[in-house]
């Protein structure tokens, strides 16, 4: 089976009321999210996205490519390097690790490429290997 | 780390708008009212936990919530109605990850950032789950006067099996 390099990209468009929604699943009402005048005054300079709210769009991005991937035993290591605003359309997408079988290095963009989260997802070796219709060697 | 991700920021910003036309859309909130949860956010409390508190170490405390039709309705109206379970599963976890940490770390001073998180999961949960968080203190340290503090989370479902465990970095306000 040939494994696709490049994950399906998926995007959202990020609003106040999105922020909103998402403070509410995770009660997260930290006002650097929901208070433009608090938030212009932090070293973000106005109000930022939630981080996690964008990792939702890499595990998408994941399954769309690969919809028979079992995400038990998956690892993410990602770091937030820039913030998300209101008004940005992120892009979540990644590509596969040539020299790690299962590993991606995936990452969420901005409408202006900037990247906002970059890291890696790693899947178990016999998830990778089942997907792929071959066995993990002993 | 940094140097590499300037290297990957320049290196793809030419062809940005030609990627970003070729994403697919997902969700968005129309003008629908948003799923309503119910919130343990405490009124402003005069000592809430600061950087100096947290002793390296030091179990949190845990909190349980349960995976249940809620929440899925509440990610769905923000990113569509989808098939995809594990999608929904993997940032339900993340969600309820989110809820138990602001749950046991309380009160907070206002303005913590999110920096970095790792999460490996071990299973999935599914619906009616019960999933009990803990969390733990397991770094704090100055960087460039910067207050990083990392905690440690595990989740064990209601039978005792482990479902994720990860790390929150953030940069903690005061």
């Amino acid at each position: 089976m040939t494994v696709p390099h490049h994950l399906h990209e998926v995007s959202l468009e990020i609003s106040q009321k999105t922020i909103q929604a998402y403070a509410g699943l995770t009660n997260d009402h930290n006002p650097i999210h929901l208070n433009a005048e608090f938030a212009s005054k932090t070293q973000m300079g106005g109000v930022i996205a939630h981080g996690t709210m964008s990792v939702c769009l890499i595990f998408r991005s994941l399954e769309e490519t690969f919809p028979d991937l079992d995400f038990a035993e998956m690892n993410i290591d990602i770091k937030f390097t820039s913030p998300v605003r209101i008004g940005d359309v992120v892009r979540a997408g990644g590509e596969a690790d040539p020299n790690q079988p299962g590993r991606f290095d995936v990452w969420v963009r901005g409408q202006d490429d900037g990247v906002r989260i970059a890291g890696t997802a790693t899947v178990a070796a016999c998830a990778w290997h089942a997907l792929k219709g071959t066995s993990v060697a002993p | 780390m940094k140097s590499d991700m300037k290297a990957d920021l320049s290196a793809s910003t030419s062809s940005g708008s030609k990627a970003h036309a070729q994403a697919q859309r997902v969700g968005g909130l129309s003008e629908q009212e948003p799923i309503s949860l119910a919130s343990d956010e405490q009124p402003d409390q005069p000592t809430p936990i600061l950087y100096k508190d947290f002793v390296i170490g030091q179990e949190m405390g845990d909190c349980t919530l349960t995976y249940d039709e809620t929440f899925v309705q509440g990610w769905q109206q923000i990113f569509g109605q989808t098939a995809l379970t594990q999608t929904q599963a993997a940032s339900v976890s993340l969600i309820l990850m989110m809820r138990a940490f602001l749950s046991i770390v309380s009160p907070r001073p206002p303005g913590n950032i999110h920096a970095r998180q790792t999460l490996s999961f071990s299973s999935l949960p599914v619906l009616g789950d019960q999933l009990t968080v803990s969390a733990a203190c397991l770094s704090k340290t100055m960087r460039k006067e910067r207050r990083y503090v990392e905690l440690g989370v595990k989740a064990l479902n209601q039978q005792g099996i482990p479902v994720f465990a990860g790390v929150l970095t953030l940069i903690w306000a005061a």
